[in-house]
């Protein structure tokens, strides 16, 4: 019985101690002072690299004739000459995608002009141009065809056993 | 507690974010200048011989066998300088050409 009143005594002992050291906090309403912080940003360098374009010479001796002729065996009217294009540069070139373009400027055979060897010959580019990217060899593909035979024997001397020559220009926009 | 996750959460993300554009450092970037030298190359092409009639020319001067192609057919010369001569079966003229079948 001595002991119950002793813990009633003591629980409500705790209740007092408990309530009168309840602490209440807030705010003082005043906004606190600014801080300042420091963000550091590093910035990289960069450099203007150079790239080319290179291409050798490519040569067919494939000795056509005109389309109207290649029924003799071994004869064929049409060569399609393969350039390879090396696009390339410095270092950070590699991977560069752009755009690539084959442009045939003139053609020579004999003494003819040109309006007379595009009466016999279509020369076109018949593929590897557009998309190219920087470090990788792509060909560009001409094709000749001896479409139409001489008008004249004077022409004819002229193309037989002769050699079409043809200028192309290789250029890459980015 | 659910809003307290969520927002470590959102910093962390939000730190890695900035971490990784702001946080680089020795990065280095090409560019390329907008030209580049175009090159140039040469194609060529090698004709052969083939057998092909002309027609005949009357200011051309012909050599004996050489063949023509006149009003319709081939004729063979069977006389040399015959430039004048138009091939012409029984006409002045038709003895300096011969037919002739390719």
């Amino acid at each position: 019985m001595r002991q119950k009143k002793l813990v009633i005594g003591l629980l409500v002992m705790l209740a007092l101690v408990v309530s009168s050291f309840t602490y209440a906090y807030w705010n003082n309403i005043t906004a606190p002072a600014d801080d300042t912080a420091a963000g550091t940003v590093t910035i990289g360098e960069g450099d203007t690299i150079t790239t080319t374009v290179v291409v050798g010479n490519v040569s067919d001796t494939s000795a056509l004739v005109p389309t109207t002729y290649v029924a003799t065996p071994g004869v064929e009217d049409t060569a399609a000459l393969s350039f390879s294009v090396n696009w390339s540069g410095g270092s950070g070139s590699a991977g560069t995608p752009g755009t690539l373009t084959a442009t045939i400027d003139s053609y020579t055979l004999g003494t003819l002009t040109e309006t007379q060897i595009d009466d016999m010959f279509t020369i076109t580019v018949t593929s590897g141009t557009g998309a190219i990217v920087a470090g990788t060899l792509q060909n560009v593909i001409i094709t000749v065809v001896f479409t139409t035979e001489p008008g004249s024997e004077t022409i004819y001397n002229q193309v037989a056993l002769g050699t079409l020559t043809f200028n192309l220009t290789f250029s890459v926009t980015v | 507690m659910k809003k307290g996750i969520k927002a470590l959460k959102f910093a962390t993300i939000m730190a890695l974010l900035l971490g990784s554009f702001f946080s680089v450092t020795d990065s280095f970037a090409y560019w390329n200048n907008g030209t580049v030298p175009p090159d140039t190359a040469t194609g060529t092409v090698t004709t052969s011989t083939w057998v092909q009639y002309f027609d005949w020319n009357v200011t051309a001067t012909y050599a004996v066998g050489d063949i023509v192609f006149h009003n319709g057919s081939y004729w063979i010369a069977t006389k040399a300088g015959t430039n004048s001569k138009e091939p012409t079966l029984g006409k002045p003229g038709s003895n300096w050409w011969s037919p002739y079948t390719p």
